[in-house]
């Protein structure tokens, strides 16, 4: 990762490690910190800093305390325990669709009357057939695009503008359906990778960086890339890096464009 | 901090190690390491006996279920424990609404204009501090800090105020308090690497 250190977040750690950002400020700062190490080393030094001061007053311990957090503490399974449960779930029978039992009427009856009609259509079955794939072909078309202005216009949905951290003035947008655990990642006006890279779009979830899809922008610098699937956890931020393509398990560049989440409710 | 902070962080890791396999015998070593030090903590914030004493029965309790979830280059053991016992004992404070009386309190004895601040010895109502020489010398660094930076640091951290209310408390414009704030923690850092190895830690 190129030099970062003069970043403006570096500024921030004091307040940070004190909880004193809120809101945007405190999703930004984090983004940045799951993708720069010299601002994380910075992080870890202050919060060491405060602990130590903090730490500084030991006082006797009452006769008990000891085993009040023993008993309290271990009475509780471990994490690591507590996780694994695997739920049983009672048996259900399937229900039985009713479908199949008009579905093989209407095939039935359809079948009968192909053919009856069949001398008669032979000479324009190529014809219907090409006319009617045409037409599913068009209403796929149009379902997907209805499909993305539903979910495009859907209010739950929650729009995150990547802003830049240079000098580029590229639009990236990201629209995040939680409901559905899904993104539409939206790009104008940017660049083409250069040969051998591709854009690589993280998501910042619990500090840190989740690798997620990577997308290149055509010759008019426009790309939409759709159905992209959100991390389990928390989502804070979205960021976009360089990465070689095909993508990379963690940042090897700079943060490009960085955008903060709404806190989830 | 007490003999904890001398002993090495890799065993510190290795104890929430053993913690998360469910090992009891490392949570008790935890305990004798840090409790003093987490006790101190929690009093200086919730300033009362019993509040102080639960603050570290719960921050236990976490370590204990959030053990593998410790992640060693975030940070020590000390400084994980200290943000757990900081948080837990913010929270008893404000969900017993008392704040505002604690604030109050502490004006009309001008405890927010003098000591006690970061890394001043506390009055403690128990009042028998252990005779830690590394406790000693941490305070004893950082009284170097000066007054208007130690006591935002105290605000901010002891009692968890936004730099907009430590500026309504102090009467101070807010970009005073971020500069006071950024510059003290910026001084105890210094002041404390200068302590040698483990210094803040």
């Amino acid at each position: 990762m190129s030099d970062t250190s003069r970043h403006p977040s570096h500024e921030l750690v004091e307040e940070y490690v004190l909880d004193l950002l809120e809101g945007a400020e405190r999703a930004n700062f984090e983004a940045r910190l799951a993708l720069d190490p010299g601002l994380a080393q910075g992080v870890v030094a202050a919060r060491e800093a405060l602990a130590a001061s903090a730490l500084s007053t030991p006082v006797a311990l009452p006769p008990g305390l000891k085993a009040r957090v023993m008993a309290h503490a271990v009475v509780a399974p471990a994490p690591s325990a507590a996780t694994t449960e695997t739920k049983i779930l009672p048996f259900a029978p399937t229900r039985r669709s009713r479908a199949p039992l008009w579905l093989g009427a209407a095939l039935a009856a359809s079948l009968l009357a192909i053919v009856k009609l069949s001398a008669d259509l032979k000479q324009q079955r190529a014809t219907t057939t090409e006319a009617l794939a045409a037409v599913v072909r068009s209403a796929a078309v149009v379902g997907q695009r209805d499909s993305m202005i539903a979910r495009l216009t859907d209010p739950s949905l929650e729009l995150v503008t990547l802003a830049s951290t240079g000098d580029a003035r590229p639009a990236l947008k990201v629209y995040l359906d939680r409901k559905r655990r899904t993104a539409l990642l939206s790009v104008a006006s940017l660049e083409t990778a250069p040969t051998g890279q591709a854009y690589q779009l993280w998501f910042i979830v619990d500090g840190k960086p989740v690798p997620s899809v990577t997308f290149n922008p055509g010759t008019d610098g426009r790309a939409l890339v759709q159905d992209v699937a959100l991390p389990e956890g928390t989502v804070v931020a979205t960021a976009v890096t360089r990465e070689p393509t095909g993508g990379s398990p963690a940042p090897t560049s700079p943060v490009l464009f960085v955008g903060s989440l709404k806190a989830e409710k | 901090m007490s003999h904890a902070a001398v002993r090495s962080e890799p065993e510190d890791a290795t104890l929430v190690l053993a913690m998360t396999q469910g090992d009891a015998a490392a949570m008790s070593a935890l305990y004798d390491r840090y409790a003093p030090n987490l006790l101190g903590l929690a009093l200086r914030i919730t300033r009362e006996q019993a509040d102080a004493e639960e603050v570290v029965v719960d921050t236990f309790a976490q370590a204990w279920r959030d053990a593998a979830r410790f992640e060693s280059e975030r940070g020590s053991v000390a400084a994980w424990l200290a943000t757990i016992a900081r948080s837990r004992a913010l929270d008893t404070v404000r969900s017993q609404a008392r704040r505002g009386r604690l604030a109050d309190a502490a004006e009309a004895e001008g405890v927010s204009n003098t000591a006690p601040a970061m890394g001043s010895a506390f009055p403690s109502p128990v009042a028998n501090l252990l005779a830690d020489e590394r406790s000693r010398r941490i305070r004893d660094a950082l009284m170097v800090l000066p007054d208007t930076q130690r006591i935002a640091l105290d605000l901010a951290y002891f009692e968890g105020l936004s730099q907009t209310e430590i500026a309504e408390r102090l009467g101070e414009p807010l970009g005073t308090i971020k500069t006071r704030v950024r510059l003290g923690l910026r001084k105890m850092r210094e002041l404390l690497t200068a302590l040698g190895p483990g210094g803040a830690g």
